[in-house]
């Protein structure tokens, strides 16, 4: 009989969790062993690619003054999905916004800080409207060599892979869990699932609701990704008694507030699927609609209402016309 | 000049009181006869059974009617295709990758899936 292991842990402020099946061949490792490698490979990958360690890859990297630095393999790997996530979105899902963060007051790890509520800050957040990129677009000018081996940035552009840091790790999991029949990783919410036999028997994945954290539905996965952005998490108030959130604006460098508060989105990848649901957030209402439009996905506007799009309407009763209540 | 009804009775108007006062008697004979009249009880039982075959049917015939109604709005036919057995063992235990970590795994021995949805969610 076919088994699957369930395994999960803490890494990246976040729960991750491993479903494994059966290894096609004998001669691979166990559920159980793949799943001890792989909680080592993405400690490690959290560790070096933390903003919030000094003695990370990426803050030596934002530490040096030197225009062209040598990085090691995964932070080459990090920083070009950072650059890919950029120029899939048009600039919006912006890996150079680590100043205007700092700003906002996103200066240390909220992993296991309370959020404020969302709620309240709707209720005091200013007028809706739609994020821009950044007119400079300071990402251009970064450039990844994998000969040899370096990244080149202009002084003081300082980078953050934490918009696309987990949607990458689920994605570098999955690859590494290839030999399995059946696999999901899911790193905070970003999720990656393949396998053969998910073909035959797709993943059914829930879809968190941001005010209720109850599922507003579930649709079915074979294969690819699937990633949710939201404001209900990493939101705080600022010493002004105002609220902020880890979504900026590019254009301002300041908290979005787009009329949605979480988007899910499916994607060929879990990079991808995290990076349309950010657009999806970013972009409000409208925009999100035409992002989420080819692979689908789920939008949950302020006042709480879930509207389907694409795809997945069929799949969970709602659709653009027809939002479900939350 | 008054009138008085001293008219001798003819032979035609005695007749006729002798009628009525026959008729009466016959009316009061037939009056009396009820109560002193019984059915046999052969025929009771026989009207009392009638009567009550025809209420069960009668409630027969409104269950019947109501039997196929219940069968297609409520009643849906429950097929088992197969009876599935899950063995799930759940343990908390500090990571052999160290660190100082917990994980916490457990092993589904059927392929239905999950016992809990992998969720997608803002983090």
């Amino acid at each position: 009989m076919a088994s699957e292991l369930d395994y999960s842990f803490h890494a990246m402020g976040s729960d991750v969790r491993l479903l494994i099946g059966d290894p096609l061949l004998a001669s691979l490792p166990t559920a159980h062993e793949a799943a001890d490698l792989q909680h080592e490979f993405v400690l490690n990958f959290s560790d070096r690619l933390s903003r919030f360690r000094q003695a990370s890859d990426l803050s030596a990297l934002n530490a040096d003054r030197h225009r062209r630095v040598v990085a090691s393999r995964l932070l080459r790997a990090a920083v070009s999905a950072g650059l890919w996530a950029a120029r899939r979105s048009g600039g919006l899902v912006d890996p150079t916004l680590v100043h205007a963060l700092v700003r906002n007051g996103y200066d240390r790890s909220l992993a296991w800080a309370e959020p404020a509520s969302l709620e309240e800050a709707l209720a005091h957040a200013p007028p809706r409207r739609p994020a821009r990129p950044d007119p400079w677009a300071r990402w251009r000018r970064i450039v990844v060599d994998e000969g040899s081996g370096t990244i080149t940035r202009p002084p003081g552009v300082m980078i953050d892979t934490g918009g696309t840091g987990k949607g990458l790790c689920a994605d570098a999991v999955a690859l590494r869990l290839g030999a399995y029949a059946r696999f999901v990783v899911d790193c905070g919410g970003d999720i990656a699932v393949g396998g053969i036999g998910t073909q035959l028997q797709p993943y059914e994945v829930a879809i968190e609701h941001p005010l209720t954290l109850s599922p507003v539905g579930t649709i079915q996965v074979a294969a690819g990704g699937v990633a949710t952005s939201g404001l209900n998490v990493r939101i705080w108030r600022r010493p002004d008694g105002t609220y902020a959130h880890h979504l900026l604006d590019p254009s301002t460098g300041s908290p979005v507030w787009s009329g949605v508060i979480g988007a899910t989105a499916l994607g060929d990848s879990a990079l991808e699927a995290e990076t349309l649901s950010k657009m999806a957030v970013l972009l409000g209402p409208e925009g999100a609609r035409r992002v989420l439009a080819e692979h689908g996905g789920v939008i949950v506007h302020d006042s709480g209402e879930v509207e389907a799009v694409g795809p997945v309407a069929a799949q969970i009763g709602c659709s653009v016309k027809h939002g479900c209540a939350g | 000049m008054a009138v008085t009804d001293a008219r001798p009775a003819t032979a035609a108007t005695m007749a006729t009181n002798r009628t009525m006062v026959a008729s009466r008697r016959a009316t009061a004979s037939h009056a009396g006869a009820g109560p002193r009249r019984r059915a046999s009880p052969a025929a009771d039982r026989l009207t009392v059974a009638l009567f009550s075959l025809t209420a069960f049917l009668i409630v027969l015939t409104l269950l019947v009617r109501q039997l196929p109604t219940v069968s297609h709005r409520d009643a849906r036919p429950v097929r088992v295709l197969r009876k599935i057995y899950r063995t799930t063992v759940i343990e908390t235990v500090w990571s052999a990758v160290g660190r100082g970590t917990a994980v916490t795994q457990s092993v589904s021995s059927s392929s239905s899936g999950p016992a809990v949805l992998p969720t997608t969610r803002a983090s």
